[in-house]
C-alpha cells in the first residue's frame, strides 16, 4: 500500500513538545502545496488542450505501449457528501498489453474487477462474476486507456488537456458526452516517466475518487495462476 | 294425323310449361341472388371475416389457461419481435447502428417500439420512475423481509436500522456504489439497489445476457396483430427500409429476425401456393373423370349454378347470424360444393320414367330419396349448432344452409333446362361380375371389414396446433437460434398467475413464488410490487413507528455517515406515512407505463383477468397446485389442449349427428332397410378409422370432420342407390360419378404437404371409395328383392 498513511496512534500518547514539531512541519508541507497549487493554473484551459496524437507526447505514449506485465499497489479513497470520512480501499493493480486492467481490491472487502476486450467483469470473493452496472462500468472504463496511455482511445471519448515538466506530467480528461460528464465528471492523471501514480475522479470539491499507487514492482510475465486468478 | 296434331299440341303445351317455368324460376333465383349478392357487396369483411387463430378460442372460454392464452397471445407477447444484428464479421456491432435500426423501425407506423438492448436509456428511464416510487412500491417489501426473518423494527434497539447502516457502509465501498452514489441520501436501505440486484436475476430470462453480444440485440414491438396483413408487409417493408438505412453506415450489416408474423406470413405463402396447385390438379381430376364418363362435357356446365347458389345461402346466412366468422369456416365449407352438387348429379342424371316425362313428375319421383339425404345430413349438420366452439357451429350453420340451398336451387334450376336430363356413358363395373362373384366378394369385404374395425380400439389421437400449417424447418431454426440469443434456449418455462383483480393475482405470485422456490431458478416482478395488504402495514408502521427514522439517523451517525445528508430519504418517509391505498394504485400504474421492452411483458393489466409472468429455468416437472392460480403457459401446449378439445367436441356432435341421419333413415325406410342402408356411410367410417387404428395413423379434428363430410357423402349415395335397387336397377350411374370424382379431388388433397388438409383428403376420398365398392357390388340389391318377395 502506498501513500497517504495514518501514523500510528501511540503518537497522540507523547507529550506536547513531542508532536509540535511534526505538526508544524505538516502544516509548513501542506501551506507550501496549498500555494504551488494556487499558483499553478488549472489544467482544464485551452493551453493545455491536446490532440489525438500529440507529438510532444508521442515518446512517452511509445514507452508506455513498450511496457510489458506490470504490478503495482494502490489505494484508493472515495470522498462522498454523505460520509465524514473518505472509504479507503487498499488492493493490487496488474496490467497486462494481452489480457486488459485487473483491480484487485484486498480490503474492505476482496473482489476483482476486469476490464478487458470482453468489457468489465466484477469477480467476489466467492469467485462468483457478474457483469457491472453500466454508470459504474464508466467510472472504470477509461482506467485501462489511461493506463495504457492510448491517447487515440482516449481523444475518442474525452477532450484531452495535459502538461509535463521533466519527467513529470499531468493530464486532464473531460467527458465529452454529457450524461458521463455528469457520472464521472472530470478525470485528472499523473504520473512520471512511464508510470501512473495518481488518479483522480471529480465531480466537487466533496464528492471524488482519488486513486493513488506505488511504484510498480520489477516486470515480469504474469504467470498462469496469476493470469487465471486476476484475468479473464 | 290426329295423333301427329296431337303431339303437336302436346309439345307445344310443353314448351309454354316451359316458358312459364323459366318465368318463374327464373325470377326465384334472380331474386335470391340479387338479395344474397346484395348482402356480401355490403359487407365490410375485414370486420366480418376473422384470419386471427384466437377466434377460434371462444371469448367466454371457461377454461382459464386457455382465457389467459387468448389475452396473451392478443397482447403485447404476440406483436413481440426479436432482432439480432452483427457486423460483417459476425460479431456484435457497435450500439450505435442497433441505436440507428432501432429509430428507423419507430419511425414507421407498423411498429409500436423497438428498443436496442444494450442501451440502459429505457432501462434508466424505469430505474428513476421505481426510484421516485421507491417508498410506495419497494419500503413495504423491504419491511416484509426484515419482518419475516425476525429482525427487530421497532423498539430499542432497532436491528433493521443498525443493520442498514452497516449494510449501507459496506455498500459504499463496492464498485456498485458508483452508480448509486447521488441516490445514496434519498435511499440509505439502498431499496433501489437491491430491486435491481433481484431484477438482474431475472432479466437474462426474458432479454438474454448483458455481455457484449448484447449490442446487436433489438426488442420490437409490432401496431398490429402479427396475424393480420397490416402486421405483416408493413412490418417487413421498415425492416427492409431500416436494415438499407444502417447499412449504409455500417456495411456488410447482416439482420436476422424473428415475430410471429414471419411464420404467419410464410405459411400463408405457403398455403396459397400449395391451394393454387391443388386446385388445378383437382380440377384436372374432376374433369377427367366427367370426361370418361359423361357425354357432351358442356353440359355438365348447369351443376354450377346448383353450386353457386349453395355456396352463396352459405355465406349469407353465417354471415347474418355469426357477426364475426373464422376463415377456416369459408375454407371448411368448400367442401359443402363436394357434397351439394350431388343433388344435381342425382336430379340431372335421372334418365325420365318414360317418353315425354314432364320434369316436376320426375322431382316427385325422386323427391324421396332427395329429402331424405338432405334433410337427415341437414339435421346432423344442424347438430353441430349446439358446440360450444364458434369454429364447430359456424361450420354447422354454414354446411347445412348450403345443403337446403343447393337442394332447392337443384330442383328450381334444372326446371329452366328444356332438356333436364345429362346422358352417362355406360361402363360395367360391379356389373362386370356374375352375381356370385359379387356375393363372395360382398362376404370377403364384409369380413375385411371386421377385421378393420377391430382397429378401432388402436386409434390414438394427436391434437397438434402446428399439423395447421407446413412446417418451415429453416424458419423455426432461425427461430430458435435468434430466441437462444434473447435468453431462450428451450429450456424456460412461463408461468402465469392470474386473478380477475390486480390484488388477486399479486397475492397468487407469492404463494407461487413460494412453492417454486428451490425448485427452479426464476424471475419475476414480485421485487417491484408489494401485495396490498403488505403496502398498508408498511403505511401504518411508518405512521405509528417515529423511533424508526431516529433510529436510523442515530445507526448512520455511528457508522461514520453525515445523517444530515440524508433529509431527502426522512421527508419521503414521511410523506409515505400520509400515504391512502390509492397511492399503491398510482404507483403501480406509473410502473406499469414506466416497464417497456421485455420487463413490460412480465405481467398485465386487464378488466378481465390480470397476470404476473414467471419465467423460470429447469422447471419442475409437476404442476404448481390449484390453489396458486398458476398455469405453465406454453401456448403450444394450451392451442393444442383447444385443438382437442374441438376434437372432442366434432367427435361427440358427430356421433350424436350419425345417430340421428341413422335414425332419419330407419324412419323413412324401417328398420330392416334402414340398416342395409345406414351400414355403407356407417360402416365405411367406422372401417377406415379402423385401419388408421392398424396402421397407427394418429387421427386429428381434421379426420374427424372429413369422416363427418364423407358420412354425408356416402349416406347421399346409399340412399340414392336404394332408390334404384328398390326398382330392381343397378346404381345410378350419378352415384358412380359423383363418388369417383370426389374421390379424385380429395384424393389431390391427399398430397398437400399441410397435414390437416392431407388428413381431410386422405379420409374423405378412401370413405367414397370404400363405400362406391360396396355399392357397386349390388350390396343393396337384397332392398329389390325384399320388395318384389312382397
Amino acid at each position: 500500500m502506498v501513500g497517504g498513511g495514518t501514523e500510528p496512534a501511540s503518537r497522540a500518547a507523547r507529550g506536547r513538545s513531542a508532536w509540535r514539531q511534526p505538526v508544524g512541519l505538516a502544516f509548513t508541507v501542506l501551506a507550501a502545496v496549498v500555494a504551488q497549487a494556487a499558483a499553478a493554473p488549472p489544467l482544464i484551459a485551452p493551453q493545455f488542450r491536446l490532440e489525438a496524437d500529440p507529438p510532444a507526447w508521442r515518446e512517452l505514449a511509445a514507452r508506455f505501449a513498450r511496457r510489458t506485465d506490470t504490478t503495482a499497489s494502490f489505494e484508493e479513497r472515495r470522498y462522498f457528501p454523505f460520509r465524514k470520512e473518505p472509504v479507503v480501499l487498499v488492493g493490487d493493480v496488474r496490467v497486462s498489453p494481452v489480457h486488459g486492467l485487473s483491480l484487485h481490491y484486498t480490503s474492505p472487502d476482496e473482489r476483482t474487477m476486469i476490464l478487458d476486450d470482453h468489457g468489465l467483469l466484477v469477480r467476489e470473493a466467492s469467485g462468483q462474476a457478474a457483469p457491472l452496472d453500466p454508470r459504474a462500468a464508466a467510472a472504470v472504463g477509461p482506467l485501462r486507456s489511461i493506463l495504457r496511455f492510448d491517447f487515440a482511445e482516449l481523444a475518442a471519448g474525452y477532450e484531452l488537456y495535459g502538461r509535463r515538466a521533466g519527467e513529470t506530467w499531468s493530464l486532464g480528461l473531460v467527458p465529452r458526452d454529457a450524461t458521463l460528464r455528469r457520472a464521472l465528471g472530470d478525470i485528472f492523471v499523473e504520473g512520471e516517466a512511464d508510470t501512473v501514480r495518481r488518479i483522480e475522479l471529480r465531480r466537487s470539491a466533496k464528492q471524488h475518487i482519488d486513486i493513488v499507487m506505488a511504484a510498480p514492482q520489477p516486470a515480469a510475465s504474469f504467470t498462469p495462476e496469476e493470469r487465471r486468478r486476476f484475468f479473464r | 294425323m290426329a295423333r301427329r296434331r296431337s303431339l303437336e299440341t302436346s309439345a307445344v303445351s310443353q314448351r309454354m310449361n316451359l316458358r312459364r317455368r323459366r318465368q318463374i324460376a327464373w325470377s326465384v333465383l334472380a331474386a335470391c341472388a340479387v338479395l344474397g349478392g346484395g348482402w356480401l357487396l355490403r359487407m365490410d369483411y375485414a370486420r366480418a371475416i376473422s384470419t386471427d387463430v384466437l377466434d377460434l378460442v371462444p371469448t367466454g372460454e371457461r377454461d382459464p389457461e386457455l382465457a389467459l392464452v387468448r389475452e396473451l397471445a392478443s397482447e403485447a407477447e404476440a406483436r413481440t419481435m426479436l432482432f439480432v444484428l452483427a457486423a460483417a464479421d459476425g460479431r456484435p456491432p457497435p450500439l450505435e447502428a442497433a441505436a440507428r435500426f432501432a429509430a428507423a423501425l419507430k419511425r414507421s407506423p407498423a411498429f409500436r417500439e423497438a428498443i436496442p438492448l444494450a442501451d440502459p436509456a429505457s432501462r434508466d428511464a424505469a430505474g428513476r420512475t421505481l426510484f421516485e416510487l421507491r417508498m410506495a412500491l419497494l419500503f413495504p417489501r423491504w419491511l416484509q423481509a426484515r419482518e419475516q426473518s425476525g429482525t427487530r423494527v421497532s423498539g430499542e434497539p432497532i436491528e433493521a436500522a443498525r443493520d442498514a447502516a452497516a449494510r449501507l457502509k459496506r455498500f459504499v465501498a463496492s464498485p456498485d456504489a458508483l452508480a448509486f452514489q447521488d441516490l445514496i441520501p434519498a435511499d440509505p436501505l439502498l431499496l433501489l439497489p437491491d430491486a435491481i440486484e433481484q431484477m438482474k436475476a431475472a432479466l437474462p430470462l426474458v432479454q438474454g445476457s448483458g455481455d457484449g453480444s448484447a449490442n446487436g440485440r433489438i426488442w420490437g414491438q409490432l401496431a398490429d396483430s402479427p396475424l393480420s396483413e397490416a402486421g405483416q408487409a408493413p412490418a417487413f417493408a421498415a425492416i427492409e427500409h431500416a436494415t438499407a438505412e444502417v447499412r449504409a453506415a455500417f456495411p456488410g450489416l447482416i439482420v436476422s429476425f424473428t415475430g410471429v408474423n414471419r411464420f404467419a406470413a410464410a405459411s400463408r405463402a405457403r398455403i396459397e401456393r400449395e391451394v393454387s396447385w391443388l386446385n388445378v390438379l383437382s380440377l384436372t381430376a374432376v374433369l377427367a373423370v366427367a370426361a370418361i364418363f359423361i357425354r357432351g362435357v358442356h353440359r355438365a356446365l348447369h351443376l354450377l349454378p346448383v353450386v353457386a347458389f349453395a355456396v352463396l345461402g352459405a355465406w349469407v346466412a353465417t354471415t347474418m347470424v355469426f357477426p364475426r366468422v373464422h376463415i377456416v369456416v369459408f375454407v371448411l365449407g368448400a367442401l359443402l360444393t363436394g357434397v351439394a352438387i350431388d343433388y344435381g348429379f342425382y336430379l340431372y342424371m335421372q334418365p325420365p320414367a318414360g317418353p315425354g316425362e314432364d320434369y316436376w313428375a320426375k322431382v316427385r319421383r325422386l323427391l324421396k330419396p332427395l329429402l331424405a339425404s338432405c334433410f337427415t345430413t341437414v339435421v346432423g349438420f344442424a347438430l353441430l349448432l349446439l358446440s360450444d366452439l364458434p369454429l364447430i357451429r359456424q361450420l354447422g350453420l354454414f354446411v347445412g344452409v348450403g345443403l337446403l340451398c343447393a337442394l332447392a336451387a337443384a330442383v328450381i334450376y334444372f326446371s329452366t333446362v328444356r332438356n333436364p336430363f345429362l346422358n352417362a356413358r355406360e361402363f360395367r363395373l360391379g356389373q362386370a361380375f356374375t352375381p356370385a362373384v359379387r356375393r363372395k366378394l360382398r362376404w370377403t369385404l364384409s369380413l375385411t371389414w371386421l377385421v378393420a374395425v377391430a382397429g378401432l380400439g388402436r386409434v390414438t389421437w394427436r391434437d397438434d396446433i402446428r399439423e395447421l400449417e407446413i412446417p418451415s424447418a429453416t424458419l423455426k431454426a432461425d427461430d430458435a437460434r435468434i430466441r437462444a440469443q434473447f435468453g431462450d434456449g428451450g429450456d424456460r418455462t412461463v408461468y402465469l398467475t392470474y386473478g380477475a383483480t390486480f390484488d388477486e393475482a399479486r397475492g397468487a405470485l407469492d404463494k407461487f413464488a413460494a412453492w417454486l422456490r428451490g425448485r427452479a431458478e426464476f424471475g419475476n416482478l414480485a421485487p417491484l410490487i408489494p401485495t396490498r395488504a403488505e403496502f398498508e402495514h408498511a403505511v401504518q408502521f411508518a405512521r405509528h413507528e417515529p423511533q424508526f427514522p431516529k433510529g436510523l439517523a442515530a445507526a448512520l451517525e455511528r457508522e461514520g455517515f453525515a445523517a444530515a445528508e440524508f433529509e431527502p430519504f426522512f421527508e419521503a418517509y414521511r410523506a409515505f406515512s400520509r400515504s391512502e391505498s390509492a397511492v399503491l394504485d398510482a404507483a403501480v400504474e406509473r410502473l406499469h407505463q414506466a416497464l417497456t421492452g421485455p420487463p413490460g411483458l412480465l405481467w398485465h393489466r386487464g378488466p378481465r383477468v390480470n397476470w404476473f409472468v414467471t419465467v423460470a429455468r429447469t422447471a419442475p416437472g409437476e404442476a404448481p397446485p390449484a390453489s396458486m392460480q398458476t398455469v405453465a403457459a406454453s401456448q403450444l401446449q394450451s392451442l393444442n389442449r383447444l385443438f382437442a378439445n374441438y376434437r372432442r367436441s366434432a367427435l361427440r356432435l358427430s356421433l350424436a349427428g350419425l345417430a340421428l341421419v341413422g335414425l332419419g333413415v330407419f324412419l323413412t325406410y324401417g328398420v330392416r332397410d334402414g340398416i342395409r342402408i345406414f351400414a355403407i356411410p356407417c360402416g365405411a367410417c367406422l372401417g377406415i378409422f379402423g385401419v388408421f387404428g392398424w396402421i397407427g395413423h394418429p387421427l386429428n379434428l381434421f379426420h374427424l370432420l372429413g369422416a363427418f363430410l364423407g358420412v354425408c357423402l356416402t349416406h347421399n349415395y346409399s340412399i340414392f342407390s336404394a332408390t334404384s335397387a328398390y326398382r330392381r336397377e343397378p346404381p345410378p350411374v350419378s352415384v358412380r360419378l359423383s363418388a369417383l370424382t370426389t374421390a379424385a379431388s380429395f384424393g389431390v388433397l391427399a398430397l398437400s404437404g399441410i397435414p390437416v388438409v392431407r388428413a381431410l383428403g386422405i379420409t374423405v376420398s378412401t370413405m367414397v371409395v370404400a363405400a362406391l365398392c360396396v355399392i357397386e357390388l349390388e350390396h343393396l340389391g337384397a332392398l329389390g328383392e325384399r320388395r318384389e318377395a312382397k
